[in-house]
């Protein structure tokens, strides 16, 4: 699908002027506006071929105010935190953490559909249950969340090889209290975060 | 030298073989390593993406585990090394995020240790003077370096090696006595991030990586995380089927080649535990 127009294909009312200012206090009062679009982090991004935008036009996406749009996007779970864009931005944008802070929120507010945010949030289920992660598992609910075992049962003879060399534990470690990461969880963020939205495959 | 030993998720799992060749590392060179009591998941990337201030949390809860040992963190897994690193230096940089992390904290994050990743305590704690006669030295083998993204990147503080063109590795793989092979990839990303959860991605990534090494004649691939690892390795029949063509490249941790210069016994390097095997290559040198 061809990208919007950013500018103009959408009504004012559709727009958030405070959208910039949000991502940045998210990542630490960030000044976004000193983005000139270069594009030098879409030259850079190893995932740009499976975006529709591309880091370039997220970031002027943001500043623009298309917070729905940009938080519906997939392209901020193709994004596979290599920092290249960060290392290679010549206003010191620290753009794969714009990124993050675009998949945090986008799960705050309900709106991320992405696989990848299914595996992220499974991820931290595990993570609190045990304190470490337990890789059966994670697995076990990714593909049960994303209504696909056939996924799972693609990579058996993978998992059966790693099981072989040892590579799979058979039992989860845990930390000395298994509520501690859970307890720490909710003095920091508060209560439980939405469920993501998972309709499209990619 | 004595360090907080920070295994990760993956070194007690997945990448036993770069566990168990550290430490074999670590004994014969002298360095001390004290696993850290009750460490946790470090939260990787997907913490991140749920909760920024929950993944700080995370790493915090780590670090002040380390500070209250009074060691600086030894963190093999680049993930955790990144996590645990840039957590350090915002906390460190910024009391008001410092006092919100620690009030959700049972033992307070307080700003003492430094993390450091293996590759570089060598480097720069043993230094390659002291590496400059193995017993085995490692002539004859191409080895291509590999070094995906966040061991240098984003850049740290004090970085120790350069983002875009590092040499850590590369010294070190010399200094052994291998032939480095120069190749554009070595800082690309592995894709390790959506392995999961967009497989292809990743597939498509270390393919090219893998392909890369393979025309610049590298025999061996030399790792210093063991997500890469996994992709590399584990995954290397799926990259081959997709390429249509085959690699047969091994993907070693660079200490399993270090142990196997300084003369360790393979047994304890866990070399049998890699997907695939380094026995053809590794009987010539």
């Amino acid at each position: 699908m061809a990208a919007k127009d950013t500018a103009t294909n959408l009504e004012y009312s559709e727009l958030d002027p405070q959208f910039k200012s949000e991502i940045a206090a998210l990542i630490g009062g960030l000044d976004l506006t000193h983005c000139f679009q270069c594009g030098v982090c879409s030259g850079s991004c190893p995932t740009v071929a499976w975006m529709e935008y591309g880091p370039r036009r997220i970031m002027h996406m943001v500043r623009l105010g298309m917070a729905d749009e940009v938080l519906r996007s997939h392209d901020i779970w193709f994004c596979v935190s290599c920092y290249s864009c960060t290392a290679r931005c010549p206003q010191g944008i620290e753009i794969a953490d714009v990124m993050a802070s675009l998949r945090s929120l986008a799960i705050a507010k309900g709106l991320a559909k992405d696989r990848e945010a299914t595996f992220s949030r499974v991820f931290v289920e595990v993570l609190e249950r045990y304190g470490r992660m337990y890789e059966p598992e994670l697995l076990l609910r990714y593909y049960t969340a994303e209504a696909g075992l056939t996924g799972l049962i693609k990579q058996a003879g993978l998992g059966l090889k790693m099981l072989r060399k040892g590579k799979i534990a058979l039992r989860p470690e845990r930390i000395e209290n298994t509520g501690e990461l859970g307890e720490i969880s909710v003095q920091i963020s508060g209560g439980p975060r939405p469920e993501p939205i998972v309709r499209e495959e990619r | 030298m004595k360090y907080a030993y920070y295994p990760g998720c993956s070194l007690h799992a997945s990448a036993r073989e770069y566990d168990i060749s550290w430490r074999a590392v670590c004994e014969r060179l002298g360095i001390e390593l004290a696993e850290m009591e009750d460490w946790s998941c470090c939260g990787t990337v997907h913490a991140t993406s749920v909760d920024r201030l929950l993944a700080l949390a995370l790493a915090a809860r780590n670090l002040a585990i380390a500070e209250a040992a009074g060691l600086e963190i030894a963190a093999p897994c680049s993930g955790c090394y990144k996590n645990l690193r840039t957590t350090d230096e915002a906390l460190k940089g910024n009391a008001e995020l410092r006092a919100k992390v620690n009030a959700s904290l049972p033992r307070q994050f307080k700003g003492s240790t430094v993390v450091r990743h293996p590759l570089y305590i060598i480097l720069q704690d043993i230094g390659l003077d002291a590496l400059a006669d193995v017993p085995r030295p490692l002539h004859g083998l191409k080895v291509a370096p590999y070094y995906g993204c966040v061991l240098t990147r984003p850049a740290a503080l004090h970085p120790v090696d350069d983002a875009e063109d590092p040499q850590g590795l590369d010294r070190l793989l010399q200094t052994l006595g291998a032939e480095v092979v120069p190749y554009p990839a070595k800082t690309k990303c592995c894709g390790g991030a959506v392995l999961v959860s967009h497989t292809d991605v990743a597939l498509d990534l270390t393919g090219k990586l893998l392909k890369q090494a393979k025309d610049a004649g590298a025999q061996c691939l030399a790792v210093a995380c063991p997500m890469c690892q996994m992709v590399l390795d584990a995954y290397q029949s799926q990259i081959e089927r997709r390429l249509g063509e085959r690699l047969d490249l091994p993907v070693l941790y660079f200490t399993q080649l270090m142990g196997l210069a300084l003369g360790i016994d393979e047994r304890q390097l866990g070399l049998g535990q890699l997907i695939v095997s380094p026995a053809r290559v590794l009987a010539r040198v």
